[in-house]
């Protein structure tokens, strides 16, 4: 249906960037996740694209055309908001038809795209509820079939399942890709849940402080993330300092760990607690400290060369090390180096 | 069963025995005394004297047809513009905080200062006609004038920043988002407060519209100092019937049918809102 364009975006409050020079190119069709902390700017860029917030500086070109001079109503982009933002004081049907009627539709016309729309989100026997008399996960659905009755181009979701709890959440969260899917349209969802957009993108895009920190697709962000922001972002991970000599890899606590692929110096590993075994050993350097069982995984944490590191093991054959445990660490085969690492 | 009804009951007294006590007894006491049964003034048995004389006195009629239209028209005239200025108020704009402190003055001013300064700035000789006499212009009659304009300037003047505010209050709880919304849908500004900001705020606008109205219907001190000399609103001539003729029974048979009047333009305005209600958003909050 349509690809956007977005070119150096940029925000201020006052004395604050909210937004810095986003820029982002989304492909027709596809489903990109904004990623981020609460406050890192992408409910912001979000606002932007849709025309409810000015932008100081950029462009965003929708198929083509630049729509950010355009007002709000001009601009033809679905909304999905946190809050579902329905209008109370209007049946469900009225919902879904409101933004036909601005567009003058014929009665005929409107009513029967409701329906067939009210259909397509499974709700076709509440067309006459309001929305108060239906339950959270109803009204995600009516505010979704209310952006897409629109047909538009492109759909922008906040958070739309942060307010449910987490089985609808998932169950939703399948619905909403294969509803995505289906009709191709060109989808931009701003999230601050990890595993939410990983399930639902074709590409995330991570977020830190107003810039973007990474681009990716959720495989390569999670399994080779270039920073440590997204590496700890994206679910847990074991950022390990490592020193190169001779071309290989030595951690702070004298282990050979693999052969460095470029010259001298310091290199952080990032390792996730999955990929991060562990062997009782009596002169082992590491310590176990806490064991915790999460159900499908146990996770032992574990104090070594000053870290303290977690690794999980899957199933109900995963070895349980009693806190107190000496062990030695086994790293993977495949060691993945960060290329930034700031901060901590 | 018995407890929680009795706790109930021992729980309403407060409320409902003000209720009784202070709105409900003076009622009925006006109600007896227009009948003729008072306690105050003459008791001669029970008499419909006193309405009829209130009706067949055109003076009376005209009182009423007055009281009327000194309420109404100054609540119009506030509506027509709190509510532009309190859907101005919900964005924001250089001096904000200043004007929302000075536009709230007339609240503490008092009706008869009001009318007082009403007086001073467009009466004849006042100040604004001295200020616009060198360019060669006139104001028009405002003080004792036939249309009773400086009653409905005095009167709006008081009532238009507690309106804002109770209007403002309405419009500030409807979450933005749903104007948001709406805008993304292809609704223009002025069609979002017709269809979403005004029939959400109703209720509050009706809040507004009541107090307001009430207030103006026995608004005593500014209709004696600006309005004219004839016709008299209902609440100068209830002063005059109870305290230069002695006669209770007119007094309360007044107040009696100001009330009565006052019930009906509400019940009216109901009927009204309740179908805008429906023609803007088919149901009822």
């Amino acid at each position: 249906m349509a690809d956007v364009q977005i070119v150096g975006l940029r925000k201020t409050f006052g004395p604050t960037v909210a937004v810095d020079d986003f820029t982002l190119s989304v492909a027709d069709g596809e489903f990109v996740a904004l990623l981020g902390p609460s406050g890192c700017g992408k409910t912001t860029v979000m606002r932007m694209i849709s025309g409810i917030t000015d932008a100081d500086q950029g462009q965003v070109i929708l198929s083509g055309q630049r729509i950010d001079a355009l007002m709000p109503e001009r601009r033809n982009i679905g909304l999905v908001f946190q809050s579902y933002a329905l209008f109370p004081h209007m049946s469900v049907a009225r919902n879904v038809a409101f933004g036909l009627r601005m567009r003058r539709w014929p009665a005929a016309d409107i009513a029967a795209k409701v329906a067939q729309t009210l259909a397509l989100v499974d709700l076709s026997g509440h067309a006459d509820r309001l929305p108060r008399e239906l339950s959270g996960g109803q009204q995600q659905r009516v505010a979704l079939a209310r952006a897409i009755a629109i047909e538009p181009p492109l759909l922008l979701l906040d958070e739309p399942l942060s307010n449910l709890d987490a089985k609808l959440r998932e169950q939703l969260r399948d619905d909403l890709k294969a509803l995505q899917r289906r009709l191709g349209i060109t989808t931009i969802h701003v999230t601050h849940d990890q595993s939410e957009a990983m399930a639902l993108a074709d590409r995330v895009v991570v977020m830190n402080a107003g810039a973007i920190v990474e681009i990716g697709t959720p495989r390569d962000l999670y399994q080779t993330p270039r920073t440590r922001f997204s590496a700890e972002f994206l679910g847990h991970t074991n950022v390990i300092p490592a020193r190169v000599q001779s071309g290989r890899m030595i951690t702070d606590w004298g282990q050979f760990v693999g052969v460095a692929p470029t010259g001298a110096g310091t290199v952080q590993l990032s390792v996730r607690p999955e990929d991060l075994g562990l062997t009782a050993a009596d002169q082992g350097a590491g310590e176990v400290t806490e064991v915790t069982f999460l159900g499908p995984e146990v996770e032992h944490r574990v104090t070594i060369g000053g870290l303290t590191l977690r690794s999980r093991s899957s199933g109900k054959d995963a070895v349980v090390h009693a806190k107190g445990t000496r062990v030695v660490l086994a790293f993977p085969s495949d060691l993945h180096l960060l290329a930034e690492w700031g901060g901590a | 069963m018995t407890t929680s009804r009795a706790t109930l009951w021992i729980l309403l007294v407060p409320g409902v025995g003000y209720l009784v006590l202070f709105f409900g007894l003076p009622l009925v006491l006006a109600l007896l005394t227009s009948l003729g049964m008072g306690t105050i003034g003459t008791n001669d048995g029970f008499t419909l004297r006193h309405y009829a004389e209130l009706f067949s006195d055109s003076v009376y009629r005209d009182g009423i047809r007055y009281s009327l239209y000194i309420s109404v028209v100054p609540t119009l005239v506030s509506l027509a513009v709190a509510l532009p200025l309190a859907v101005a108020l919900q964005s924001t704009f250089p001096g904000k905080k200043l004007f929302l402190t000075l536009y709230k003055v007339p609240l503490v001013v008092p009706g008869i200062v009001a009318a007082f300064i009403v007086m001073i700035l467009f009466d004849r000789g006042g100040e604004m006609s001295r200020l616009l006499k060198p360019l060669g212009l006139s104001l028009p009659k405002l003080v004792r004038d036939d249309w009773s304009l400086g009653v409905i300037i005095a009167l709006a003047w008081k009532s238009i920043p507690f309106m804002t505010l109770i209007i403002g209050g309405a419009l500030a709880s409807i979450p933005v988002d749903l104007a948001a919304a709406a805008r993304s849908l292809g609704a223009s500004r002025l069609t979002v407060f017709w269809q979403i900001e005004l029939p959400l705020s109703l209720p509050g606008i009706t809040a507004a519209v009541l107090l307001v109205f009430v207030g103006s219907t026995g608004a005593f001190a500014v209709p004696s100092l600006l309005g004219p000399i004839y016709p008299k609103p209902l609440s100068v001539w209830m002063y005059e019937a109870a305290y230069q003729k002695n006669d209770w029974g007119l007094a309360t048979a007044m107040g009696i049918v100001m009330s009565a009047i006052a019930c009906a333009v509400l019940l009216a305005y109901y009927r009204v809102t309740h179908g805008l209600r429906r023609a803007t958003g088919g149901e009822v909050r």
